[in-house]
């Protein structure tokens, strides 16, 4: 039974991450494309590793810590991503708001 | 020549296709040699250890290890002896950003485990002391690269750390030489093959190597970050 | 199918080592490099290599990649002084 939720979970993961890479080749510029890898993988990520713990219970000190790990430097990547994107090229939405027009 | 991305993808393809020609009409396949037999069954005779490439590495040829790890101090030293007179105090990266320290105090301590982690596995698994001492020493590069100025190392301890273990490991080999007649031969009780401590002197060597790998690369990224003015 | 896999990265290395020598963005090079260390990593693993692939994963594609960067770097620096 728990094999068949650790298949589902894998299977689910790896759609995910078809589809971080569908955005990666979509999406039209650097913000959005940041979008579409950072948390489409992440989650992607998080669903291959729980289903292999559903697999092979005796590794979940290991995979864990790869769970924490991959938690912790994704979205920060991203974070720091973003943030050079703004130094770099300015500002990119139309939205009108500037929340880092201080830190430049 | 131009080049961009589309040009690149067209030719991927366009390989991709020749390599499944080529696959259906001549039928590439692994070839595999004998050598890797052979090597596995002097292993299983010699040391207990579980990985094979360590006891080539440390145990076959552990003459050779010394001369790697002779290469490596002569480079860095080298370059310690050229750039010591332009070093600085600043670093060249001065991008600030509390979230990044934050983020960085929490992921060090994960690489420092998984380092050694990977040296102490290094005869049941694949890795080692070169490999786990890299990992320690990119994990100080990280904290190089996040917390530009608030993070420094002395240089005095990096030294002492390598050059204690260099002596540690011709140190082991000597002593090996003293009881059983052979540079960095095994004079430890060997064990069983598949337990931590096992595999006789080749965990004490792999621990040497990899601080003494640790602290020269961790110095030669110092060197390269803070160098400024070189006429 | 395996042989099939090896002769694909093979190619795609192929590739980014033309890709390497003849961009002229040095940065964009030099993670082209880093790139090709990561092609590399599978192929050792798929040869049933993998302390070199744990090798070169750790250096090839990290440490070499960020020297690389830090040179770029300092001679950025001085030519902006000049």
């Amino acid at each position: 039974m728990i094999d068949i939720l650790g298949y589902i979970l894998i299977l689910l993961g790896s759609i995910f991450l078809i589809l971080s890479g569908v955005g990666l080749l979509r999406m039209p510029d650097t913000i959005t494309r940041m979008h579409a890898g950072t948390k489409a993988s992440t989650l992607g990520s998080l669903l291959v590793i729980i289903g292999v713990i559903c697999l092979e219970p005796t590794l979940w000190f290991k995979l864990s810590i790869l769970a924490l790990f991959i938690l912790i430097t994704n979205p920060l990547s991203s974070s720091i991503l973003a943030r050079s994107t703004y130094l770099k090229h300015g500002f990119l939405n139309q939205s009108g708001i500037d929340d880092l027009k201080d830190n430049r | 020549m131009k080049f961009s991305i589309r040009s690149i993808f067209i030719s991927l393809i366009v390989s991709i296709m020749i390599v499944l020609l080529l696959q259906i009409f001549l039928q590439f396949d692994l070839v595999t040699s004998s050598a890797g037999s052979f090597v596995l069954n002097i292993n299983a005779n010699s040391t207990e250890s579980a990985n094979a490439v360590t006891s080539v590495v440390t145990y076959f040829r552990g003459f050779d290890t010394l001369g790697e790890v002779t290469i490596l101090f002569l480079s860095i030293f080298g370059i310690s002896l050229g750039l010591e007179g332009y070093r600085d105090k600043f670093n060249i990266f001065a991008y600030e950003n509390s979230l990044l320290k934050i983020a960085v105090d929490t992921l060090f301590p994960l690489i420092v485990l998984f380092g050694v982690y990977i040296i102490i596995h290094g005869h049941l698994s694949p890795g080692g002391g070169f490999q786990g001492g890299v990992i320690i020493a990119s994990a100080f590069l990280l904290m190089f690269l996040a917390k530009s100025n608030d993070f420094s190392l002395k240089h005095n301890i990096l030294e002492l750390a390598e050059s204690l273990s260099g002596a540690g490991f011709i140190l082991l080999g000597v002593l090996s030489i003293l009881i059983i007649n052979r540079f960095l031969g095994n004079f430890l009780p060997l064990g069983k093959i598949g337990e931590l401590f096992s595999g006789g002197v080749i965990p004490l060597i792999y621990i040497f190597v990899s601080i003494k790998v640790s602290a020269e690369i961790t110095s030669l990224v110092e060197y390269f970050i803070r160098i400024k003015d070189v006429k | 199918m395996i042989g099939l896999i090896i002769l694909a990265i093979f190619i795609t290395l192929i590739v980014l080592a033309i890709a390497i020598i003849q961009n002229d963005d040095l940065p964009h090079s030099v993670v082209l490099f880093m790139g090709f260390g990561l092609g590399s990593v599978i192929l050792y693993f798929l040869f049933s290599a993998p302390d070199v692939a744990l090798t070169e994963a750790v250096i090839g594609t990290g440490v070499s990649g960020v020297v690389f960067l830090v040179t770029l770097l300092q001679i950025r620096s001085k030519e902006i002084k000049k």
